[in-house]
């Protein structure tokens, strides 16, 4: 409520009047709490009151105070201190007071020995999951492990033929075995690709090129075992935007022959 | 000064009534004879009051309003009560607002100390006897308006008129005066 509109709206008077409903006499004593103007404007109309009442006043008898004091002093009840509450009792005989401690020992025991284990369950679960962490790990290289002994039965292989690929900078070899019907691709001769590019293995047969699927650069072992094609006239690595690969490469970079015979 | 007292009195202290006493003893017996119109029963009355105001100092809120606003509620309303019993309230049935107000023989009972009549003389009688009916009797201005035919709105206008020319007599320093006045008065 505007300040202004509410001082003018005589409620103020009304209220020292002690002529308020009690709505009205809670929102004065909001308005009094919240505004120091209203509550000077409240007490200026007190005090102009009271001076009034003060123009007005009768002096009682001479006796009035004295015996006002003398009714107070024999209507006084004492108010003092209320009594204290009596101490709390332990219990009296000497068993429940040896019984409460050995609980109160095993509690505290118990409470650190809790805490104890809970700190070493905490410590043995970061060990599983470091060990976790090494087994997948070791997984992994087994996996690897595995294509590179057969990259190395390949090689090992007197009906095994190297295939250069060469892009005129460098060569790299992709082996290849029609007894064996194996293919493997020696990745260390390999460029890196153009950032955002991949590597595609193609074989030429029939004068057409096969997707002979994409060269994984990650390859631990340098080694990449690939599918086996018959009567491949040529291997070919191309370089795509696709990371799955296209169904006719882009751009071939490097090629090679397949010897005969 | 009056904090102290206050405290005082909410502690129970037995000295601060004797001072709340010379303070507002007067100005308060001039208001309950007012209410009573018997100087022996505004003289219980006054005794009462002082003693519900000893037994419920503790719940006087300053926030709320001045010590004296509540000391003159607390009289008001038991010399209210006290002209209740069956003769005051027929005596104040039959007989009209105007006489109560104007009573002869009451006039006399006003201090004329320190010019404060002719203060307060400045201010019109029309105003002067509404501000008595409300402020002093504890009439509702409903009350007022329907004893002395008078529009409840001119009745509201007019004490808030009345009390606004108070207010011209009576600031703040003026009403300090009247405090204490009754004090060095009764040094005589």
């Amino acid at each position: 409520m505007d300040i202004q509109s509410f001082i003018q709206s005589g409620l103020l008077e009304t209220y020292v009047l002690g002529q308020c409903s009690a709505e009205e006499r809670q929102l004065v004593e909001r308005m009094v709490a919240q505004h120091p103007e209203v509550r000077a404007e409240l007490s200026a109309i007190e005090q102009a009151l009271e001076g009034y009442a003060a123009a007005n006043a009768v002096k009682p008898p001479e006796w009035m105070k004295g015996r006002i004091e003398e009714v107070i002093e024999n209507q006084s009840v004492p108010t003092t201190s209320t009594p204290a509450p009596p101490p709390a009792k332990f219990p009296a005989s000497g068993f429940w007071q040896i019984a409460t401690a050995l609980f109160a020992i095993l509690c505290i025991y118990f409470l650190y020995r809790n805490n104890q284990l809970t700190a070493e369950k905490e410590s043995l679960q970061t060990r599983v999951s470091e060990l976790q962490a090494q087994l997948d790990d070791c997984a992994l290289r087994n996996k690897q492990t595995e294509k590179l002994r057969q990259a190395v039965v390949l090689l090992r292989d007197r009906d095994t033929r190297p295939v250069p690929l060469d892009n005129g900078k460098g060569t790299t070899y992709a082996y290849y075995n029609s007894v064996r019907r194996e293919a493997a691709l020696d990745l260390a001769g390999l460029p890196a690709p153009a950032p955002g590019k991949y590597f595609q293995f193609w074989a030429i047969v029939g004068g057409k090129p096969v997707s002979m699927g994409m060269v994984d650069l990650q390859s631990f072992s340098g080694w990449q075992m690939l599918p086996y094609l018959d009567q491949a006239a040529a291997l070919a690595v191309s370089q795509e935007d696709n990371p799955n690969g296209n169904a006719t490469p882009t751009q071939v970079i490097m090629v090679g022959n397949v010897p005969t015979g | 000064m009056q904090d102290q007292l206050i405290v005082r009195l909410k502690q129970q202290d037995r000295a601060a009534i004797g001072e709340l006493y010379d303070a507002y003893g007067s100005a308060l017996f001039g208001v309950v004879l007012r209410i009573v119109q018997s100087r022996e029963l505004a003289e219980q009355v006054l005794q009462d009051t002082f003693v519900k105001v000893w037994r419920n100092a503790a719940s006087y809120d300053v926030s709320k309003g001045r010590l004296f606003t509540w000391l003159l509620n607390i009289a008001r309303n038991t010399a209210i009560d006290a002209t209740r019993t069956a003769h005051f309230r027929h005596y104040r049935k039959t007989d009209s607002l105007d006489n109560l107000v104007h009573k002869p023989g009451m006039d006399t009972l006003n201090p004329d100390h320190l010019g404060v009549k002719e203060v307060v003389g400045r201010l019109d009688d029309k105003y002067k006897s509404l501000i008595d009916l409300v402020y002093f009797k504890g009439y509702t201005q409903e009350e007022v308006a329907e004893e002395t035919g008078i529009p409840l709105g001119t009745v509201k206008t007019r004490l808030r008129y009345a009390i606004g020319e108070l207010r011209k007599m009576f600031g703040e320093s003026f009403a300090a005066l009247f405090i204490l006045a009754p004090a060095i008065l009764s040094g005589y």
